[in-house]
């Protein structure tokens, strides 16, 4: 017996589940939408990361508003004759379902009711074809719900993946707060160093009275935190093998053409370069090479000016054997006479050198083949003498001295311009800044969220300078977003 | 209330009438079936087809099986509306005189206005009480017409000249207009034969009786009808006015007037009667596709350009059902 008072309870729990479904749906579509883009632009833009509370309450508001939505679409009231006749309509009930309801609501003839009733055999199985769930209800459901995972995965990973720049964030702010003691101006003297032409006098990291602010301390203590660290613990996976064959392989080929440059000097004629002589200058464009030494080899291949070709060898050799000298460095950090947190940082990573002395102003005259600012001279950052010596400030980190803390030998290829800067008057006496070009030291402070800002085009130069193989140069910036968490 | 045995002993009887019409008539199943519609939905039905399609012939087949008083009226230009109500004639009885009705023709049950378009449109207007209030008014006396009661006209549609195309508020009054075609080859043939045998035509006896008639009436009124139906059939009138929404564009371009609220009732009350006479218990969409252009056809005025270009009202009606849907 068709039982029609269940079959129209049935209907109508249908079509509110079905209105409550069509209204979840696009909520949940749209605000799980709304929270990847929202995760997305915070992870991606802003570097920030939400705390747990927060990941609930951006998981949490798509799932309310959607059930908030599901709920206001059961609640309004059903249609049901049209969700009769289109139960009709789908199992081909020749409207009797809906004629039915008719004749119940006006409580009239029962006649026709019972001939009808006898017309439908019973509840029809796929009467819920008409009141159907739209493809489009589970499909947006279900983008919404991806979309909502992918939101809380796109928080997710990179908490789980960068756990040392948010450990140490920390031990970093400490660090920064204190005023840098004088085992960490021994162990990591800090850079102390500007570029002085554009930089006015009252640069922060040089004000006019000579001593170093607290910021400025505390920029330079972080810097030297970060030097000091453990490369593994920032970068992941050590890359310094790799790089050292690298280093090897460019360092053979500079010497190899340098080697080659000076022969062809040496049987330079009136005709300029010979044949032989391009050739085996081509093969070298192939290998690694410095940008600028790529440019003067290019420069080089097509000139027939043996006046020219001469300078461009001479030009040419000279970066070369900066860029050997650069990459023999690391090594020469490793020595014994090396301090102690050397090393610890990664050959050829040191994106921060140490404290620079100033250049003699008799030596302007030196090769500065990339401009004053962009690219200083490869020697210009060599630590190695500056440890040696061991002049250090003890007071507040900065590094003094006049002159003698560069050897004879490297000044003229320093490229140095010296600028006398006022002199500093610490606790143990009196001191003398030097100001150095190009040195890629930011000079801003910290941003609230007490990342570091680093120059890129400054990095660029050093590392052109220091001679790193520049497929190796994505290391340093990996480095340098970890510690500035993506950004500027 | 309708009980079981009425419901039988009724949808028997009009099947014993269809029986008899089609005894005399051949073919024109669809003509028959608008006729017995009209009478049972208390309707009027104009009919319309060339001469000597047998129009006549059934209008007084259903009469006789209906065991209904028959008249028929040839509508002329000098037709006056006194030739078809009736008129009060002066008599002497008794050395007094004193006015007397003389009924018209239109004091029957089944009244033939046979090609209703050739009288004036004064004498047309004569049968708008008659059709519509089932009343007559003579003076100032109103007389009541017996139940049931149904006007079937007739109209040429080939010969126009010196005819008078029926006024819109006239033709409204119809609840359905039929197409009365030429019959098949069959039927042809059968109609020669029936016609031509010694024995002459005979208009069948009775079969179904006046109160069987307004039982039929009662029931089809009661006839349920989903309400998703009756929004669908409001939506189907609606359609046909030109600036209505739902209103496809031929419809916008070529149709003056769109049918009127009466036309929806026909429809509703059409589908009843249809499903009726098809034994359902319900109205379904299928009974008003059958009642659709019938009840609608008349009630749209094309306008000039359509006039002009020779558009027909049932190609409109097509483009409407195909657009309009229940749900």
């Amino acid at each position: 017996m068709f039982d029609f008072s269940r079959f129209l309870l049935d209907v109508e729990s249908r079509v509110r589940r079905v209105r409550g479904l069509a209204l979840l749906a696009p909520i949940l579509c749209v605000s799980g939408l709304a929270a990847l883009a929202y995760a997305t632009l915070a992870v991606a833009v802003f570097s920030s990361r939400p705390s747990a509370p927060e990941m609930g309450l951006i998981a949490g508001v798509p799932c309310l508003a959607a059930l908030v939505g599901y709920l206001a679409g059961r609640a309004r009231p059903v249609d049901l004759p049209r969700a009769l006749l289109q139960i009709d309509d789908a199992v081909e009930s020749q409207a009797a379902f809906s004629s039915l309801y008719e004749l119940r609501r006006r409580g009239a003839c029962p006649v026709f009711g019972r001939r009808i009733e006898a017309s439908l055999h019973g509840t029809p199985r796929r009467w819920k074809r008409g009141v159907p769930i739209g493809p489009a209800i589970p499909a947006s459901a279900a983008f919404g719900l991806v979309c909502l995972l992918g939101a809380l995965a796109v928080f997710a990973l990179p908490i789980a993946d960068a756990p040392p720049p948010v450990e140490a964030a920390p031990e970093q702010d400490a660090a920064l707060r204190t005023t840098a003691s004088p085992e960490r101006s021994v162990a990591s003297p800090t850079p102390s160093v500007v570029e002085p032409s554009d930089r006015p006098s009252a640069d922060p990291i040089d004000p006019p009275g000579g001593a170093p602010t607290l910021s400025d301390r505390d920029l330079r203590d972080a810097l030297a935190d970060l030097r000091t660290a453990p490369s593994d613990a920032i970068l992941g996976a050590p890359p310094s093998d790799e790089l050292a064959r690298r280093a090897d392989e460019q360092r053979q080929t500079d010497r190899l053409l340098s080697d080659l440059l000076q022969r062809i000097k040496q049987r330079l004629d009136a005709a300029g370069l010979s044949d032989g002589d391009r050739e085996s200058l081509r093969e070298h464009l192939s290998r690694p090479l410095s940008p600028q030494a790529r440019a003067a080899l290019h420069e080089l291949l097509q000139t027939d000016d043996p006046d020219r070709a001469r300078e461009l060898i001479d030009r040419l050799t000279g970066l070369l054997q900066g860029e050997e000298s650069s990459a023999e460095r690391p090594e020469s950090e490793d020595s014994p006479g090396a301090p102690p947190d050397a090393g610890t940082v990664s050959e050829g990573l040191d994106p921060f050198p140490p404290l620079e002395t100033r250049p003699d102003s008799e030596n302007t005259d030196a090769p500065d083949a990339a401009g004053p600012s962009d690219t200083p001279p490869p020697s210009a950052f060599d630590e190695g003498a500056d440890r040696a010596d061991g002049k250090v400030d003890e007071s507040g980190g900065q590094q003094t001295g006049r002159g003698s803390l560069e050897t004879e030998e490297e000044r003229p290829r320093a490229g140095f311009v010296e600028e006398q800067a006022p002199a500093t008057i610490g606790p143990s006496g009196e001191f003398t800044d030097f100001l150095t070009h190009g040195v890629p030291i930011e000079t801003a402070t910290r941003d609230a969220g007490g990342a570091l800002p680093v120059s890129y085009e400054r990095m660029e130069s050093i590392l052109r300078t220091r001679g790193i193989p520049t497929a190796d140069w994505h290391v340093v910036r990996d480095y340098f977003d970890a510690i500035t968490k993506g950004g500027p | 209330m309708i009980s079981e045995m009425d419901l039988e002993r009724t949808y028997s009887a009009f099947e014993r009438l269809r029986a008899a019409i089609g005894t005399v008539i051949v073919g024109h199943d669809a003509i028959v079936r608008a006729a017995l519609i009209a009478l049972l939905c208390r309707g009027n039905l104009i009919l319309e087809g060339v001469p000597g399609l047998g129009k006549t012939l059934l209008v007084r087949a259903i009469a006789g099986a209906l065991g209904l008083r028959f008249s028929r009226i040839q509508f002329t230009p000098d037709l006056m509306p006194a030739d078809i109500v009736g008129t009060d004639l002066i008599t002497e009885e008794g050395g007094r005189r004193s006015f007397t009705f003389s009924p018209g023709p239109v004091f029957a049950n089944v009244v033939l206005a046979d090609e209703i378009n050739r009288a004036t449109p004064k004498t047309q207007s004569a049968l708008l009480e008659a059709m519509e209030e089932r009343t007559v008014t003579v003076g100032t006396k109103t007389y009541s017409l017996d139940e049931p009661y149904i006007v079937l006209a007739t109209q040429n549609p080939i010969e126009m000249e010196g005819t008078y195309p029926l006024p819109e508020a006239q033709i409204d009054r119809f609840l359905l207009k039929a197409n009365v075609l030429f019959p098949t080859f069959d039927e042809l043939v059968e109609i020669t034969t029936r016609n031509t045998e010694p024995q002459p035509l005979r208009i069948p006896d009775p079969v179904v009786s006046a109160d069987e008639i307004l039982t039929a009436r009662r029931i089809v009124r009661e006839l349920p009808i989903a309400a998703g139906l009756r929004e669908y059939v409001s939506r189907l009138v609606l359609a046909t006015h030109p600036d209505h929404q739902d209103a496809p564009p031929r419809i916008r371009e070529y149709v003056e007037y769109g049918a009127s609220p009466r036309a929806a009732i026909a429809l509703v009350l059409g589908a009843k009667a249809h499903a009726f006479l098809a034994g359902g218990p319900n109205v379904r969409r299928s009974d008003i596709a059958a009642v659709f252009r019938p009840a609608l056809v008349h009630r749209i005025v094309l306008n000039f350009k359509g006039d002009a270009e020779g558009i027909a009202a049932d190609g409109l009606l097509e483009e409407i059902w195909d657009r309009v849907t229940p749900i």
